[in-house]
């Protein structure tokens, strides 16, 4: 269970560390320039944003790691 | 109706509102069912979005294009360690720990001293946020009444005399709203449900505003993101803010860390995060959906930020209130009022959860120590449950107070987003202690204080400081020329360092003293034999499943105990709590208790909730007398208890494989059931065959005996049946002992690779004789392929199976015209070979059965047996050893019967 629920939370690491590193430079500055009239730089910024997140919950929801990834016993 | 009339009903009607949400929530608490779900936990930790995002990141967004977003990346990167607010809400729970102050210093020895520093440097750095979010609220007003006079920090100074204004009516309100729901109970452990409702509420209140001005801005006033960017794209100044090169990557890089770290750090976010989270796994949806919730609420800021621009098209206007003024500019008073409204949730949220916070803190680790220390009686009097909170009370009044004489100085000097990032600065010096001591075993009490108070030095002289310098209430001289005229003192560009603007300057170098100091002094300091045990159990907190290791020894009196849990937490709360423990120990009641390491701990962790870990521990020491441990003791009661958590789990993992192994067992008897009844029936069937053989041959024999002058022909006809049944018999018995090999794997095999076609070749030779005697017509086609047929068997095994199939196939075929056919086939690296009858056929029930030991096809009480029912039993031994099967095909009854088997084939 444990080993499960820290391959779960190195998986959300690394997507953390993925992020940190699309989001500053020198990736940060390739995203000039225009997409027809829309700045790369805001499409990007909220596409890779929205990509992050996404990646981050499908690995913290994936049906196998529900039960034994990270706690859900109530704790009151 | 007049504008300032709407807004004044809309206000209190919205108050109102929260303190009937509140209320709902605390009932709903009371009564048992907890109001914090996922969801609401998510919306309340959006808390983090006060009127900075509201308001400011438009603001921002005005002058430092994509910046802005930083802010908001921070804790989304933050929030995906999870494994770091996990360890954080474990220890916390373990503790009993009520605030961040109290964390650190139940970390570090229990230190009073440490919490009370950690308490003055939230509070201090705190307040300009306090500021930020009263000062929101003056701004939009002031926007909503342009010509009404509202009192700013310069009037306030001329005047010279105290003139309420509406920001510090707000304030009072808010302070009424956070203590009516902020303070209603002691343990601060307990949770404020209520109050997490209503933040929720008040965080989807702001979304839904920000997506709705957002809408009107881009989609009414304008014709769409496509027309904003493009009108942008137009004008090159409007066109900068959109590239990356408008970000400052070392304010960037500073933003990110600062916003991550204050997710954790900030006081407001510690209440939500770890103090009101009431169930671990709520983390799993925080993980994602507070990044959702920041991408929503920023997804607008960018075009309203554009949209601005392109509006005053170079006129000078107040970018942090263009929320408010675009709407305004066009007339459109209903969209005003829902953005007063957002951002009066934006405050009003963060003001009620940072006053009940800083509360705690100031109560706990301040006043609260401060009275022990003073002597104030305070462990004489009878019960202090409402001293204390009408301690935290006034320390909420105080806050917010000082919250609004910071806005009334240096307010007007900062932008929104300036003042937020000198609070941020200032909780980030919590992070090396903090996180230092939840990874860190060796970091020590010494260390903790020298690097919180180095860091905070540095905070104070590098971003507090210049702030009230640049409002004009102190020289701003320090600010670049240093003190004492000392140019490498410049509180910007301290030791000569001008390559970074004022924030990431500030970061740097109160980092740099901050970690160093840390490191260094608790390298060269030593920890004490409690402090050990601390550090172990806060590092190993998973390790030992969320509960603590019990490190005391000293005598103690249950009653005294008691009586001191009684005047903190109240008669039927202690009651409630002593009753807890006895459920726990498995005691039949109070009286039960002994005063040992659990109950004295357990105390301890109960009064830490009521006034904090540093607190609790003087006021135990009070009524007991400890022993003092040294440190080889400490270890040994450590390594003990983690000996005991090993047998534990060692004992977990040893009952499961005896739980599999009885499992194990129990499918092991089964079979040994099944194949006891199997023997029974194999002897029974036995017994059986060999009767039949031996009655015919006994009745022959007696019949012989009996007549002595029986003629030649009837005693050679009888003889005849005695010596085929006797040949009966030993067939059997030598199938039997056969069979009875090849189950057990004691038969020898003589395993040789050899040509299948001439094994066919050699059986049927040996047949030809017996189909002929019978008037039986053999075939076996011609193939055209002249390749060996390469396959390992044993030779005469093989030529077992063949000779039976074909055996049977001779006795079952048609007794007039019978015919009997072999054939095979190459297919797939295996050899079929079939043999077939135009017998009776074998009907479908028992093409499966004739292959278990004595059964055969046909009626057993009036079928005559034609065979000792072992032959094919004993060809799919064989046939199975060679890595083959057998099988009867579908046919039709009555018309033939194929029996077939394959074998592998050696491929070179």
């Amino acid at each position: 269970m444990n080993k499960l629920r820290n391959k779960v939370l190195l998986k959300l690491g690394l997507i953390g560390v993925l992020g940190i590193l699309l989001f500053n430079p020198p990736f940060l500055e390739i995203y000039s320039g225009y997409f027809g009239v829309y700045p790369i730089l805001f499409v990007v910024m909220f596409l890779l944003w929205v990509v992050i997140v996404i990646l981050g919950a499908f690995v913290i929801e994936k049906k196998s790691t529900q039960q034994n990834s990270l706690p859900a016993k109530e704790q009151k | 109706m007049n504008l300032a009339v709407i807004i004044a009903v809309i206000t209190s009607l919205y108050l109102s509102g929260l303190f009937g949400i509140a209320r709902f929530g605390d009932k709903r608490a009371e009564n048992g069912k907890s109001v914090v779900t996922p969801t609401v936990y998510v919306l309340a930790l959006a808390v983090y979005c006060t009127s900075w995002t509201f308001f400011g990141s438009v603001g921002n967004a005005t002058t430092g294009g994509f910046s802005f977003m930083a802010v908001y990346l921070g804790p989304t990167f933050m929030l995906m360690f999870a494994g770091v607010s996990l360890k954080m809400i474990r220890i916390s729970k373990a503790n009993k720990l009520t605030s961040i102050a109290d964390f650190i210093s139940a970390r570090y020895e229990k230190s009073q001293f440490l919490a009370g520093l950690v308490t003055i440097m939230a509070v201090i750095g705190i307040i300009p946020y306090m500021a930020l979010q009263l000062k929101a609220i003056a701004y939009s007003l002031k926007v909503l009444f342009p010509g009404e006079v509202i009192l700013n920090g310069a009037q306030f100074l001329k005047s010279g005399y105290f003139s309420p204004d509406l920001t510090i009516v707000i304030a009072v309100v808010l302070a009424i709203f956070t203590i009516l729901f902020g303070t209603k109970h002691l343990d601060a452990t307990e949770r404020h449900e209520g109050m997490m409702l209503s933040v929720a509420f008040e965080s989807l209140l702001k979304l839904a505003v920000f997506i709705i001005v957002g809408i009107y801005i881009v989609w009414h006033l304008n014709d769409g993101l496509g027309d904003i960017f493009q009108r942008a794209k137009e004008i090159p100044e409007v066109a900068n803010i959109l590239s990356p090169s408008s970000i400052k990557y070392g304010n960037w890089i500073a933003t990110l860390i600062l916003s991550g770290l204050a997710i954790l750090m900030l006081p407001r976010q510690f209440q939500v995060l770890v103090v009101e989270n009431v169930d671990e796994s709520h983390i799993k949806k925080a993980t994602w959906m507070f990044p959702l919730y920041l991408i929503a609420i920023n997804i607008f800021v960018m075009p309203i930020a554009i949209s601005g621009l392109l509006y005053f098209n170079g006129q000078s206007f107040e970018s942090d209130t263009l929320l408010l003024n675009i709407p305004l500019q066009n007339g459109n008073n209903l969209i005003a009022i829902l953005v007063f409204l957002g951002g009066l949730a934006a405050s009003t949220s963060m003001v009620i959860v940072e006053s009940i916070a800083l509360s705690t803190m100031v109560s706990n680790d301040l006043v609260v120590p401060l009275l022990i220390r003073m002597n104030f009686n305070i462990t004489k009097k009878k019960d202090l449950t409402s001293k204390i909170i009408l301690i935290r009370r006034i320390s909420i009044l105080l806050v917010l107070f000082l919250g609004y004489m910071y806005y009334v100085l240096v307010g007007e000097a900062y932008a929104l987003t300036s003042i937020g990032l000198i609070s941020f600065l200032a909780v980030a010096q919590f992070a090396p202690s903090l996180l230092g001591g939840m990874y860190w075993k060796d970091g020590n009490k010494n260390g903790a204080i020298a690097g919180l108070m180095a860091g905070f030095t540095v905070w104070l002289y590098t971003a507090f400081l210049p702030a009230f310098g640049k409002s004009g209430i102190i020289s701003d001289k320090f600010i670049e020329q240093g003190i004492w005229g000392q140019s490498y003192l410049s509180a910007q560009h301290l030791f000569g360092v001008t390559s970074l603007d004022p924030i990431p300057h500030s970061l740097f170098w109160s980092m740099v003293f901050n970690i160093g100091t840390y490191v260094i002094v608790s390298i060269f300091t030593t920890q004490s034999a409690k402090e050990a045990a601390i550090s172990s159990n806060f590092v190993d907190i998973n390790k030992n499943n969320g509960s603590n290791a019990k490190v005391w020894r000293g005598t103690a009196s249950v009653e005294s105990i008691r009586e001191l849990l009684v005047r903190f937490l109240g008669e039927k709360n202690t009651i409630r709590r002593l009753e807890r423990f006895t459920r726990i120990h498995k005691l039949d009641n109070i009286g039960k208790i002994e005063p040992n390491a659990n109950f004295v701990m357990f105390a301890e962790t109960q009064l830490a909730g009521a006034i904090g870990s540093a607190s609790a521990h003087v006021m135990i020491n009070s009524v007991v007398q400890e022993e003092e441990l040294k440190i080889n003791e400490v270890l040994s009661i450590l390594d003990e208890t983690s000996e005991i958590r090993a047998q534990a789990k060692e004992i977990q993992k040893k009952s499961k494989e005896l739980e599999h192994a009885k499992n194990e067992l129990i499918i092991a008897n089964e079979k040994l059931k099944k194949l006891d009844e199997l023997k029974n029936d194999f002897m029974s069937n036995v017994t059986h065959e060999l009767r039949t053989p031996l009655t015919s041959i006994r009745a022959f024999s007696e019949m012989i005996h009996d007549n002595p002058d029986m003629e030649l022909e009837d005693r050679t006809k009888f003889l005849g049946v005695i010596v085929k049944e006797s040949e009966r018999l030993t067939k059997l018995i030598n199938q039997v002992l056969d069979f009875a090999k090849l189950e057990s794997g004691s038969a020898n095999w003589e395993m040789e690779d050899i040509n299948l076609k001439d094994v066919l070749k050699d059986t049927t030779d040996t047949l030809t004789q017996l189909f002929a005697e019978r008037n039986q017509t053999f075939i076996m086609p011609e193939h055209d392929d002249v390749r060996e047929i390469m396959v390992h068997v044993d030779n005469d095994r093989i030529k077992q199976v063949i000779i039976n199939l074909l055996s049977n196939a001779s006795k079952f075929a048609n007794q007039e015209n019978g015919i009997i056919k072999l054939d095979y086939e190459v297919k797939n690296n295996e050899v079929k070979v079939s043999v077939s009858d135009n017998g009776r056929g074998v009907p479908e029930e028992y093409r499966e059965l004739i292959f278990e030991r004595f059964q055969q096809a046909g009626d057993s009480m009036t079928d005559k047996p034609q065979g000792t029912g072992l032959g094919l039993p004993i060809s799919r031994e064989i046939i199975t050893h060679f890595g083959g099967k057998i099988w009867v095909e579908d046919s039709k009854p009555g018309v033939e019967s194929v029996f077939s088997f394959t074998i592998p084939i050696i491929t070179k």
